[in-house]
């Protein structure tokens, strides 16, 4: 299995088969799986080819199992509570370049445009107490 | 314009040449000074004191005009400033830095209303949710998949150190499984829809681009490639990583006497996308 198999004439329908056939065994209901999917991949791409003209400014970022809560980087846990350890990103980060700074002396940084949606260790370990 | 033109060749007309008859018609005033002098001349008495030599008359005339006209001139110097500094302004706001074609709040609903759809098709997918056990082979395969990203080989790890570790495990709680499909599909979005610069295109070219992205962002200027001349250096230019373009600026910067500023390149993001 590579990973750049997904590019192509079609490559929508690849990334729409690739999601399927790896999430299908983990739905208990598998009917009408494709039409949903099909679905979400044709949102993301319309917006990132509205994103596309303006990548320069915009950036997407998962954040990584382990690291800790970060303030507009990270979401907040429904119950306002700190969210400690994340389990699992299930939204990218999107971030936006500015320039920074006095005149003269700007620097290039990327700030959180809108957070990850995360769900934080915690959140699991009450969902399997309960 | 023309009107400065015309001016200034009345001002040469109106040059007081030695030993010819002065003739400027714009005034009537040099024009009446001849021949007042002339009437002076015929009566001889009243203002022979007064009566000074003909080309004289003509001098002093052409020094008040030269007057009026340079305080003509200065008139006009300060409303052209004025109109240069209306200008300029004007010009400054149509040359504004590049902005997003949309708001940021436009991009923040999109991103929301994605994700929320995401979570809406998981949680219908999980109505009734019976089954508990997972075939090893899928649970490989779930492995293998999310192996492939970085992301996703983070979540393995972080899986392998904690308690309930396995997809397999994981398969028989129900919220923990939803996360995992959402984390799967985010994933697919996150490198395959949202990282490429185009998509659709091959990885080489996307990479090649964010690479350009990077350099022209990070430089806040048009991009630049010095001593390039043939199709085949830009394409191997376009390939090179960002550090041998910095060596190459700052090369031709010695050369050119152009700084470069290497404090900005070195902050630049760089596109690791899996």
């Amino acid at each position: 299995m590579r990973q750049d198999s997904l590019v192509g004439g079609s490559s929508k329908r690849l990334v729409i088969n690739r999601i399927e056939k790896t999430i299908a065994p983990l739905l208990p209901i598998q009917k009408n799986i494709k039409p949903g999917i099909q679905r979400i991949v044709e949102t993301a791409v319309e917006l990132s080819h509205r994103l596309t003209s303006e990548k320069a400014i915009f950036t997407c970022e998962m954040i990584a199992s382990g690291e800790e809560e970060r303030e507009n980087y990270t979401s907040v846990p429904e119950d306002g509570q700190p969210g400690g350890i994340v389990y699992a990103c299930v939204f990218p980060l999107f971030g936006k370049r500015v320039m920074v700074g006095p005149e003269g002396n700007e620097t290039l940084q990327t700030v959180p445009l809108r957070a990850a949606s995360v769900i934080y260790e915690r959140e699991i370990e009450q969902s399997i107490e309960y | 314009m023309s009107s400065d033109s015309s001016s200034f060749s009345t001002l040469r007309t109106s040059a007081y040449v030695p030993g010819q008859a002065y003739n400027a018609n714009e005034t009537g005033q040099t024009e009446s000074a001849p021949r007042e002098s002339q009437s002076d001349g015929h009566d001889g008495t009243e203002n022979s004191d007064k009566t000074q030599p003909f080309h004289q008359q003509a001098v002093l005339t052409d020094t008040e005009l030269l007057a009026n006209r340079v305080a003509e001139l200065e008139k006009k110097l300060a409303n052209t400033e004025k109109d240069n500094r209306t200008l300029r302004s004007i010009i400054f706001k149509l040359s504004a830095p590049p902005q997003p074609h949309e708001d940021d709040g436009f991009y923040i609903m999109k991103l929301n209303s994605l994700d929320v759809s995401i979570e809406r098709f998981v949680a219908q997918s999980f109505k009734d949710a019976t089954d508990n056990y997972l075939d090893p082979e899928y649970a490989y395969y779930i492995r293998q998949v999310l192996g492939l990203y970085r992301p996703g080989r983070a979540l393995l790890r972080f899986l392998d150190q904690r308690v309930h570790t396995s997809i397999s495990a994981i398969y028989s709680l129900s919220f923990p499984r939803m996360v995992l499909v959402r984390h799967i599909i985010a994933l697919c979005l996150w490198a395959h829809v949202f990282t490429p610069i185009c998509f659709g295109v091959s990885d080489e070219v996307n990479k090649s681009m964010a690479k350009l992205f990077d350099y022209v962002s990070a430089a806040g200027m048009i991009l630049r490639i010095p001593n390039l001349t043939t199709r085949k250096r830009l394409h191997e230019s376009v390939v090179l990583p960002p550090s041998h373009w910095r060596r190459t600026m700052r090369t031709s910067s010695r050369k050119n006497a152009t700084r470069f500023p290497r404090g900005r390149l070195l902050q630049a993001p760089c596109h690791q996308p899996y």
